[in-house]
């Protein structure tokens, strides 16, 4: 019964969208209900029960209000579909007759809290001040009644009959719009191009009705629809306790109180009135879900959603057969082979990362470089384990951790693998830490994952990693939470965690890309410190060639999914031999040819995942291909050129 | 400091609420002692029935009067039964809090399990039957529900006493009937917060601990989802107090919330009062624990000691 209390309680994220397009035509609109499951059925039901409302009463084959005393109770049968009632009346004609009344209490009751309760949320929004306060208070109060009990209480006070409910009901919804209209009103109002047009000297009734009205109707109709459905159930309640429409009149929630006396005997009677009402509200809750998954983009949880059954086509991903013994054999702590990812997608699977190999031996750091969607994050993702198989596939190749396949592995053994092997430490430190738990617990947690250390044991190694990232003052930090840390500090802890079990390899996604410049230097200078220490293969995520030049040892760069150049720092950094490395070092800030020269930004835009160009995915951009037809032909594959790895056809021009 | 400035701000609700209740007799169009006499009584009837209302005192002298009410039990008696209203509430006030705290729990519980299934594997079949179980339950009316349960366990399998109070037995329907709407509003809430939350980084870094799947749900993901709903349990549970009125008159059980309807068939102006009074108190302490209750289990409002 507290539905409406429920959408106040959900009225900040229905409200909270201001970008969202809505759409302009009314015929799309309608494709895109018809578009949705839910949307179609919805819609269908409701215009269904429109027309039974209209034109019920016409199709009712009986007098409904005639009784019949020869024929009370009567179970259903061909002369009387739904059967009689107590009185003798024909149930089916009543239901039909009813569908008016019912379905008219509840257009009543929203069409009263929509006109009172919409002007006066858009007009606290727009006025501001004393109007809005006071507003807000007494919807404050109003909330302060359970409202069925509201409700109960305007009909108490006005007597008990069907105007008076759908007064009793549309009151009760009055605050929800109010609140609901405020809510979006105030955000859209807060756009600039209306303070732009309000600065022009456009009226406020002309803004509210060009900018405002148009912007806030699609939220408006789906808070009405989602309202028709409880208010229905709402009025129909009252009339289940006898205080709403009166008999004789049919009404279904009147007809359900009646049948309650009956339902021992004649369980039929409480049937027919009651599953028009439940289905009619059902009809109402579906089109108002599509009319929200259209107007509100957060709330589109489905759009990520796999297709129903995909879980039967999905595998584990496992090795592809004999590279996972090279990956095995080798004695590098990272090892990549020939790996192939692509994303899940409604259009099925997209190329994201195109046979990549790579390795980095312990005591090593690669830098991994490229823009963004390059790759990079979900290659390091893959590698520490953490690709979703829900959004990410591993399609071919293999992955090798500390001489051990990473890929095909029992949930158990992968548990084990990231516990004694692989440490993380994520770009953002801020949402890599859970806000509700204490630093000490996420710790713990991290050391005693796997191992049987007792409680002191495990706090013991808490606060050497704590030291060990330079952080004063540890047993008083372990009971503090995320939140009580500044950037850098945070990132520390995460560093701290990453480490708790010694791993052979630390993965490190941008790691210091949210922080400002002197705390990146602290914590890089750390990062090696700890990696000098306990000899651990550090893979560098970065766009920063800046870094890489100061803290890695080897370097990679990834462009379209594919590593392009790799080799040591020294020498790729040096001299460049793909264009597109070339590109990189000119547009980073002191690391071009000559400081003081004006920064170059590399021309076009990355390619889109799914769409690379045919041939060398870099030749749109690229300077150097100048229309060559090789170029255009075919991919090329990484060679061994003046001691690095390159995938260019003419990358020895580059040395000249 | 946050609970007192939070109680601060409940008082001038409480205050307004009391009012709005107060004023309801004056509410009513025409004259509630004539209307309470019947068309056929006489004046003396009338005046006597003003008096027993007290509506002949000034204004403010009522509203003293009608506060003394909620804790002396001789100033405010019911108008049809003369007993005194606090009583009547007090005994119905058992059944009534039974039924919606037991369901309640079960709502909570049930929907909880059903959100993280829902949430573990979007677009499975289990996520299908449960959306589909959730959209049904809130557009279920409860009196429906009820009657078909009381006709379905009552009267054809015989299992459970249909209507009354007066064993543990006679709790089990009510109970369960009304448990279906908070389990639907929390399997919903749940499972949404739970997708959102199953993007964060920090799961990644408990699985990169390497913690069970189990695990990362329940002590990452689930915690940080259940603060959100517990505002919405907080409302729930006013709604079901509320809901009582329909749930009490479905089962039979007197509790406060057929009092209440009792009183409004028969006009009975005190009982609607008070037992209005009670409802809206219950609403506004429910919101502020609940408030309360979000403040504490989510760190990041508690006071704040200065960032290290």
């Amino acid at each position: 019964m507290s539905l409406v209390q429920d959408m106040a309680a959900g009225a900040p994220p229905l409200a909270a969208k201001s970008d969202a397009a809505p759409p302009r035509r009314r015929w799309t609109l309608l494709w895109r209900i018809l578009a949705q499951p839910k949307g179609a059925i919805g819609l269908t039901l409701v215009v269904l029960y429109l027309l039974l409302a209209i034109f019920g009463p016409m199709l009712a084959p009986q007098d409904a209000f005639r009784q019949n005393f020869a024929q009370t109770l009567r179970p259903p049968s061909a002369a009387h579909w739904f059967g009689t009632d107590q009185l003798g009346r024909d149930v089916f004609s009543r239901v039909l007759v009813g569908a008016r009344a019912t379905l008219g209490i509840g257009v009543g009751g929203v069409a009263v809290a929509f006109l009172i309760g919409v002007p006066l949320g858009i007009l606290a929004a727009w006025r501001r001040g004393w109007i809005e306060a006071v507003l807000m208070r007494a919807i404050d109060i109003m909330l302060s009644f359970p409202d069925i009990v509201f409700a109960l209480a305007v009909v108490a006070i006005l007597g008990a009959n069907t105007q008076n409910v759908i007064i009793a009901v549309g009151v009760v919804a009055v605050p929800v719009f109010a609140r609901t209209a405020r809510a979006v009103t105030l955000s859209i109002l807060a756009e600039p191009y209306i303070e732009g047009s309000a600065a022009l000297g456009a009226s406020p009734a002309r803004i509210i009705l060009r900018h405002v009205l148009p912007n806030i109707s699609g939220t408006l109709l789906t808070l009405s629809t989602l309202l028709f459905a409880s208010t229905l159930l709402s009025a129909s309640g009252l009339g289940f306790l006898g205080l709403g429409t009166q008999p004789p009149f049919p009404e279904w929630g009147t007809m359900l109180g009646e049948s309650r006396s009956y339902i021992r005997s004649h369980p039929y009677l409480a049937t027919f009135p009651g599953l028009f009402l439940a289905v009619s509200a059902l009809a109402f809750n579906l089109l108002g879900e599509a009319l929200r998954v259209i107007y509100d983009p957060t709330s589109r949880r489905t759009a990520r959603r796999a297709p129903l059954f995909a879980f039967l086509r999905r595998r584990p991903a496992a090795p592809s057969p004999g590279i996972a013994a090279d990956v095995e054999a080798e004695r590098s702590a990272v090892s990549v082979k020939a790996l192939r990812m692509a994303f899940r997608t409604r259009d099925g699977l997209l190329d994201v990362v195109r046979g990549v190999d790579l390795a980095i031996r312990p005591g090593r750091t690669l830098a991994l470089v490229g823009e963004s969607g390059s790759g990079k994050s979900t290659l390091l993702r893959a590698i520490g384990t953490l690709a979703n198989p829900q959004e990410v596939a591993i399609t071919e190749g293999a992955i090798g951790i500390g001489g051990q396949s990473a890929l095909g592995l029992s949930a158990a053994a992968l548990r084990e693998l990231r516990r004694r092997k692989i440490g993380v430490v994520f770009q953002d430190a801020a949402s890599a830490l859970n806000p509700v738990l204490t630093v000490g617990a996420q710790l713990a947690e991290a050391v005693s994952a796997g191992s049987s250390l007792d409680n002191e044991a495990v706090r013991q190694r808490c606060i050497a990693l704590l030291q060990d990232v330079r952080i004063a003052d540890p047993e008083r930090r372990l009971a503090m939470y995320p939140h009580q840390f500044s950037g850098g500090m945070k990132q520390r802890i995460v560093i701290a965690i990453a480490l708790a079990q010694d791993p052979q390899v630390l993965l490190a996604d941008e790691p210091t890309s949210a922080l400002d410049v002197t705390i990146q230097q602290q914590i890089l200078v750390l990062l090696r410190e700890i990696q000098a220490k306990r000899g651990m293969a550090v893979l560098l995520v970065t766009h920063d060639l800046g870094l890489v030049a100061r803290f890695a040892d080897d370097v990679a760069v990834m462009y379209a999914g594919r590593i392009v150049e790799s080799g040591e720092v020294a020498t790729v950094l040096e001299r460049p031999l793909h264009p597109y490395t070339l590109a990189l070092r000119a547009s980073a800030p002191g690391a071009g040819e000559g400081r003081g020269q004006p920064l170059r930004s590399i021309p076009g835009e990355p390619p889109l995942i799914g769409q690379f160009p045919a041939g060398c995915t870099f030749r749109p951009r690229c300077p150097r291909t100048q229309g060559r037809p090789d170029c255009a032909e075919r991919e090329p594959e990484p060679r061994t050129v003046s001691g690095r790895q390159v995938a260019c056809l003419f990358a020895e021009e580059g040395l000249s | 400091m946050f609970v007192l400035r939070r109680l601060g701000g409940a008082l001038p609700t409480l205050f307004a609420v009391s009012l709005l209740v107060f004023l309801f007799v004056d509410l009513i169009p025409g004259d509630p002692a004539q209307i309470l006499a019947g068309p056929t009584a006489s004046n003396e009837e009338i005046e006597s029935i003003r008096q027993f209302l007290g509506l002949n005192e000034p204004l403010l002298t009522r509203y003293g009067h009608f506060l003394r009410g909620i804790w002396d039990p001789a100033v405010a008696t019911s108008f049809r039964t003369h007993r005194p209203v606090v009583v009547e509430l007090a005994e119905r006030l058992p059944n009534t809090l039974i039924v919606s705290i037991g369901g309640l729990v079960i709502g909570v519980v049930v929907g909880t399990l059903a959100g993280i299934v829902s949430a573990m594997r979007p677009g499975g079949f289990a996520d299908a039957a449960i959306t589909v179980l959730t959209l049904a339950g809130i557009s279920m009316p409860i009196y429906w529900l009820g009657l078909l349960c009381i006709w379905l366990f009552a009267v054809h399998l015989g299992w459970l006493p249909a209507a009354g109070a007066s064993t543990p037995a006679h709790f089990v329907l009510p109970i369960l009937v009304i448990a279906t709407r908070p389990a639907a509003m929390f399997s919903r809430l749940v499972a949404a917060s739970l997708t959102e939350t199953m993007g964060k980084d920090y799961l990644d870094t408990a699985r990169a601990k390497g913690l069970s799947e189990t695990r990362v749900v329940l002590a990452h993901a689930l915690r940080n989802s259940l603060i959100a709903a517990v505002s919405v349990a907080g409302v729930q549970f006013g709604g079901m107090l509320g809901g009582s009125v329909v749930t009490e008159t479905v089962f039979g059980i007197p509790g406060v919330g057929r009092l209440l309807v009792d009183a409004v068939s028969r006009a009975d102006y005190p009982v609607i009062q008070y037992a209005i009074l009670m409802f809206a108190v219950f609403f506004v302490v429910i919101n502020l624990v609940t408030d309360l209750l979000t403040q504490w289990l989510d760190p990041r409002t508690r006071e704040q000691e200065r960032p290290a």
